[in-house]
């Protein structure tokens, strides 16, 4: 039973901005795929909610040089973007009614280590936008995910948007126990791959750490280097050698680990 | 033209898939009341005391009931909890968020004490007791024996031993339990989310002293129940109490999390076996024991019973001794779960032919075609015996339908393009239907007819179902029946909707009243047409005269003919057995150990099939509980006993996404049960049959990459199978 809270509606960023500084007790509601849930299970309490899905400066996506994807894009409006990475990450998310309400935004701001948007936009090296009571900002991917559950955002401060630029080549591997389940682990390469090398690839995998974690030491194996199978069977063991993947009630360590080479193996050999 | 054994959609669907269907938490009194319940987060705890104080003070708080209350209010028996959600309080607000904010303050001291999570830890000697007044944890004990067992196993060429483990499982209906109760000073209604309104009647009737009379239990649709909601739970008798006292509507409905743990759970029997067999795959004796992890209370009696009983499933088995174990742990309390002891004495029996047949080197279905009973009826050695049938005949025919060699073949091939397919089989003999059922049938002035059920369908289409069985009967069209359920002013007693017996039981108590109705009114028209007249298709007729339904019921309105337009029949139903084979196809990534069913068959002699619409939907909704019970669903809890699946978010419920495709036949001749319908029952034919024909195909797939694995437990997690693969 959610407890009883206030509902504000805003319409713009300001707006939004003035009343989440201003109300300690406050947090934004946008596709409400995490928020709802929490609040079910009386996990998470607020003494207002401030309704976000109306303002139109978060809800953009433009597709040029750079791709521009505002924080109220839904997961679903990815499902058939041109830039393949995006496409491969949104369908893998939930179910239908999740990917038509969850957010882009909203799964970043949340920073649920199994969640997808960022383990994929740290492969693909993402600026962060947020909107606060001083301002905008932009943060690295790197630097934007501070832990479980934990980001960089200030108080009053809500993403705005990402950017990022759409990699050559990428692929996003998920292993889950149900489709609409969350991962047991999953691995986003983004890459370039020049004249059969590899020029750069960024490798970002969730369920190999507490939060989502880039692969750096099977990124610098791949480095300037052609993909042949035995350059993926290292990487592969590589992944596994560097996780410090969390036990729990869905999968072991060990099991993880393991889930977590075949996951790396496998988005190499579709790159 | 008959209706029965045509495919006739449900007429049950419009309401519901427009939302119209009243479920429990639809129904709205003025002046409601809502109840919830503190429970407790220990598994184990003595309850020291309850305190009330911050709450009685809270705006919005009408009452709170605790365990110094009295009877009814049996909170924490003995002056302590038992498992992680057993209730210790009640507390009635004016709405819903007063409640639930409320429901936190109530203060409760709780002295945690040792829990026992595993039937291996409770039955140990210095175990920590759920029931002191037991002296250890065995609740139940009793041996099942036929033969001479002992003989048996000592002149037997190969003894094989083993143990089966079958998981806990939450029903997971998607409809949580509910209850509205409404006392206006003359008559106490209670609108319920269960299969058994008459028992609630009852119950709430013997808890506050009033005659039946004054007590009436509707059943209101009801979004699932697979078993969980064939007691009367506690909380039924406590809303309706405090209904009672309150003179005022009281609402609960539980939350999802509070209905995983405060709700039955399913399964959760462990087989230690012993058999032996002759060189040339007779089996020759079973023995062994099964034991139930009944949980806190012991509400689920004869589950493990049942399971031992049957055990020796469709198998020409002539010695066996199977002792029946109950033992508490501090864990929801156990009882029915689709199938409720069968699916799991299917599964041990099942395991064990494949453990033999490894152990002789003999191929899987050679064993079972040299053990099938070859002639019914058949008395098994534990005394049960099976109606009807031709297990045999049924066998071959249904391995050749479902293309077993084909597609092991098919296999064979995709092996060599590196993909690994297991397929399996299983074969069943079940037993369904018991008790009796009630069924009155009304003619109406307009040649109309309205049938009132005992049953309480919650899914199953019988609304469908009874209205075709009464409309041959009467031959008359379907349209003109309309069938009414759920509701004890209907009726005056019956059981309900369980055990697959509902089209047997209930079908043939409706079509009894069909012909006593009929009887009835050709009495009355051979009176007004003074010749006995012959009955077709809603017509009296003799010496050139005819009489339609309809006028006779008016006549005997206008006093011109006597008869009775209102019958009742109560159906006294004896066991019977549905038999088939089933088989399951999947596919194994040997790398992860994940595994993916692909096509699910069955092949089932339910004797009549009234409707195959119906029971096609029965066999797939059962083989994607039974494939769940196989790959995916499990209750875990934490070494302090906390339920760990406590939603849905961490209980693995199959989706539409893991669904095989299906293809789901029935046997050509059927052999029907002697019951006026005809028929056996297919409700949980499928959830029974699934398990073992899944856990076989995946250890076919897992021998193509690693020949002689066993799979002893289920479900077979790709974790699981990534393990016995390495």
């Amino acid at each position: 039973m959610i407890p009883r809270f206030e509902y504000i509606r805003v319409f713009s960023l300001p707006e939004a901005v003035d009343v989440l500084s201003r109300r300690e007790d406050a947090a934004p509601l946008a596709g409400g795929q995490s928020l709802i849930p929490m609040l079910k299970l009386r996990v998470a309490s607020y003494g207002v909610l401030v309704d976000i899905g109306r303002v139109r400066e978060l809800r953009y996506l433009r597709y040029g040089d750079v791709v521009e994807v505002g924080a109220l894009v839904r997961h679903y409006e990815l499902e058939e973007s041109p830039c393949g990475f995006l496409r491969g990450v949104a369908v893998r998310i939930g179910d239908p009614q999740v990917r038509s309400l969850g957010t882009v935004g909203g799964s970043l701001a949340h920073a649920d280590p199994f969640g997808d948007w960022p383990a994929a936009m740290l492969a693909l090296g993402a600026v962060v936008k947020t909107a606060g009571p001083d301002g905008a900002r932009e943060v690295a991917i790197d630097d934007f995910v501070k832990g479980p559950y934990q980001t960089a955002l200030e108080r009053g401060e809500l993403v705005a948007g990402l950017e990022f630029r759409c990699p050559p080549r990428g692929a996003y591997v998920k292993f889950a126990r149900r489709h609409n389940d969350f991962a047991l682990t999953a691995v986003a390469v983004a890459a370039e791959v020049k004249e059969g090398h590899v020029s750069w690839a960024r490798v970002a995998a969730l369920g190999a750490a507490d939060r989502p974690v880039r692969l750096r030491k099977v990124e610098a194996l791949l480095s300037g280097v052609p993909l042949t199978a035995d350059v993926i069977a290292s990487a592969a063991e590589a992944a596994a050698k560097e996780a410090q993947p969390p036990a729990d009630f869905r999968a072991s360590a060990e099991y993880r680990r393991a889930l977590l080479s075949v996951a790396v193996k496998r988005a190499l050999g579709r790159l | 033209m008959k209706y029965v054994g045509r495919p006739i959609p449900r007429v049950e669907d419009e309401l519901i898939l427009r939302g119209k269907a009243t479920y429990v938490d639809d129904v709205e009194i003025p002046g409601m009341l809502y109840a919830g319940f503190v429970r407790s987060p220990y598994a184990h705890a003595r309850v020291l005391k309850v305190d009330f104080s911050d709450v009685l003070k809270t705006p919005g708080v009408v009452a709170a009931f605790g365990p110094g209350d009295g009877e009814p209010f049996s909170f924490a028996p003995g002056g302590k909890v038992r498992y992680q959600g057993e209730a210790v309080a009640m507390v009635v607000a004016r709405d819903r968020y007063v409640l639930y904010d409320a429901l936190e303050k109530v203060a409760v001291d709780y002295e945690p004490l040792p829990a026992v999570l595993d039937i291996n830890d409770a039955l140990r000697p210095d175990a920590p007791l759920v029931d002191e007044s037991l002296g250890n944890n065995v609740v139940h004990d009793k041996v099942y024996e036929g033969g001479d067992p002992d003989r048996a196993l000592k002149e037997a060429d190969v003894v094989v031993e083993g143990r089966f483990v079958i998981q806990r499982i939450i029903p997971s209906a998607m409809e949580p339990r509910g209850v509205v109760a409404a006392y206006d000073g003359d008559v106490l209604t209670i609108w319920s989310s269960t299969q058994v309104p008459f028992d609630v009647r009852k119950e709430v009737a013997r808890a506050l002293g009033l005659p039946l009379s004054r007590v009436r239990a509707i059943q209101p649709f009801v979004g699932g129940a697979f078993g969980s909601k064939l007691l009367v739970y506690p909380e039924e008798v406590w809303v309706a109490t405090a209904a009672y006292r309150l003179k005022a509507p009281v609402k609960w409905v539980a939350t999802r999390s509070e209905d995983f743990k405060a709700t039955t759970h399913g399964r959760a029997l462990t087989l230690e076996y012993k058999v032996g067999a002759s060189r040339d795959g007779r089996i020759l004796a079973v023995t062994g024991t099964v034991y139930a992890d009944a949980g806190a209370y012991y509400w689920g009696e004869g589950l493990a019973d049942t399971a031992a009983q049957m055990l020796p499933g469709p198998y020409d088995i002539r010695h066996g001794r199977v002792r029946a174990v109950a033992v508490l742990t501090n864990k929801t309390p156990l009882s029915a779960y689709r199938g409720a002891g069968r699916p799991e004495a299917t599964l041990f029996i099942e395991r064990i032919m494949d453990h033999v047949a490894d152990v002789l080197g003999m191929d899987r279905v050679e064993i079972r075609r040299r053990n099938l009973i070859r002639q019914l009826p058949y008395r098994n050695v534990f005394g049960i015996t099976y109606d009807t049938g031709d297990y045999p005949t049924a066998f071959e025919r249904g391995l050749e339908r479902l293309g077993y060699r084909d597609l092991k073949r098919w296999a064979d091939e995709e092996a060599k393009r590196g993909r690994i397919i297991g397929v399996g089989f299983s074969v069943y003999v079940e037993i369904t239907t018991f008790g009796y059922e009630t069924a009155v049938l009304r003619a109406e002035r307009d040649g109309s007819f309205t049938l009132y059920t005992a049953l309480t369908p919650h899914g199953q289409g019988l609304a469908t179902a009874l209205a075709q069985v009464v409309a041959d009967e009467l031959e008359i069209p379907m349209e003109s029946i309309k069938v009414y359920w759920g509701d004890t002013a209907y009726v005056g007693d019956g059981i309900g909707t369980m055990g697959s017996r509902s089209i047997t039981a209930g079908g043939s108590a409706a079509v009894l009243a069909a012909r006593r109705l009929k009887q009835e009114l050709a009495k009355a028209a051979e009176a007004l047409l003074g010749c006995r007249p012959e009955y077709r298709e809603g017509v009296f007729q003799c010496g050139g005269r005819s009489v339609s339904i309809a006028e006779m019921v008016k006549a005997v309105y206008r006093g011109k003919a006597e008869a009775q337009l209102t019958v009742e029949a109560i159906y006294h139903a004896e066991p019977t057995f549905p038999f088939g084979v089933h088989l399951a196809v999947v596919e194994l990534d040997p790398e992860t150990g994940f595994v993916k069913p692909l096509l699910y068959e069955s092949y089932d002699d339910v004797g009549v099939v009234v409707n195959p619409l119906l029971a096609a939907g029965q066999v797939m909704g059962g083989a994607l509980q039974g494939i769940a019970q196989a790959l995916y669903e499990e209750a875990i809890y934490d070494e302090t006993g906390n339920l760990v699946t406590s939603n849905l978010a961490f209980y693995y419920v199959p989706t539409a996404a893991e669904a095989p495709r299906y293809e789901v036949y029935f046997a050509e001749e059927p052999h029907p049960s002697k019951h006026p319908t005809g028929t056996k029952g297919v409700g949980e034919a499928a959830t029974i049959a699934s398990t073992p024909a899944v856990i076989m195909a995946v250890e076919d797939a897992m021998r193509r990459v690693k020949p002689g694995v066993r799979i002893d437990k289920t479900p077979i997690t790709p974790e699981d199978v990534w393990r016995l693969l390495r």
